[in-house]
């Protein structure tokens, strides 16, 4: 399958468990500053200023600036979007079983030959 | 939110000789399922299910016991042979009550189709059929393993 550089880019933030583990804490906190978040961490404020990048890249995680203060979230969206998904799966196999019923139920209106 | 499996059932007012046919024969199957199916319903064989706007996909026919069971695993890479942690399985399972049918549906394995690195795999139809990517199946596995954690 052909992945556009930003599917790419998403898959490989999800991938990295230390990024995975800084998702947690932000969605625990609300938001955090990467300082705030190396203390929580066995890596550095550099380390984790480079994987916040990552994730900002992927979508994941949006910024917002404080005065000297840089603060991270979670970008809601694309965690939705996520749960959404699964929903979307369920709802098509009604759709199909819906089809089943009708064809089942049509073949036993038609009188018997 | 359990992020491995879907589960849906349905009742229907046919018995299931008759739901049978239309859940496991490859003709009826494209008048619910796909736009045209080609396989055998018999166990350990492989057939094709296409779609006009996906092209065709490779099945395997993992259980039939008429006229109560019938599984198949789908969304495998083309050149790998399906098993539980490469692929989706679907399987059905008919109930006979006083006549009607009760319609069973579970796929199952998406967690471990999330787990599958993105490069190198064959398109899959689950994917493309709802818009998918690896990368929301991992997402979609990491909100579920959020999700049972806050229930803990």
């Amino acid at each position: 399958m052909v992945h556009s550089p930003t599917e790419d880019e998403l898959w490989a933030a999800m991938a990295e468990p230390t990024r995975r583990r800084m998702l947690d804490l932000l969605l625990e906190r609300g938001e955090a500053t990467a300082t705030a978040l190396s203390h929580e961490l066995p890596v550095t404020r550099q380390a984790v200023a480079k994987h916040l990048v990552v994730l900002e890249r992927a979508g994941l995680v949006v910024c917002q600036r404080y005065g000297r203060e840089v603060r991270y979230s979670v970008e809601p969206d694309k965690l939705d979007s996520a749960a959404e998904a699964m929903s979307s799966v369920a709802a098509a196999w009604d759709r199909r079983l819906a089809r089943i019923k009708r064809l089942a139920e049509a073949v036993r209106l038609e009188p018997p030959g | 939110m359990d992020s491995d499996r879907i589960e849906r059932e349905i009742v229907i007012a046919a018995p299931p000789d008759v739901v049978w046919g239309i859940v496991t024969e490859p003709k009826q199957m494209s008048q619910w399922l796909c736009d045209a199916a080609d396989f055998e319903a018999r166990a350990g064989t492989y057939g094709s299910m296409s779609w006009n706007e996906y092209g065709s996909f490779r099945v395997h026919v993992v259980r039939v016991e008429r006229p109560r069971t019938f599984s198949f695993r789908w969304v495998f890479p083309e050149d790998s042979e399906p098993n539980e942690t490469n692929s989706l399985l679907v399987e059905f399972t008919l109930t006979d009550e006083n006549g009607a049918t009760r319609v069973r549906l579970v796929e199952s394995g998406f967690r471990a189709i999330a787990g599958r690195h993105a490069g190198g795999n064959a398109a899959y139809i689950a994917s493309r059929e709802h818009g998918w990517d690896q990368y929301m199946m991992q997402l979609l596995d990491y909100v579920a393993q959020k999700a049972n954690s806050a229930t803990r």
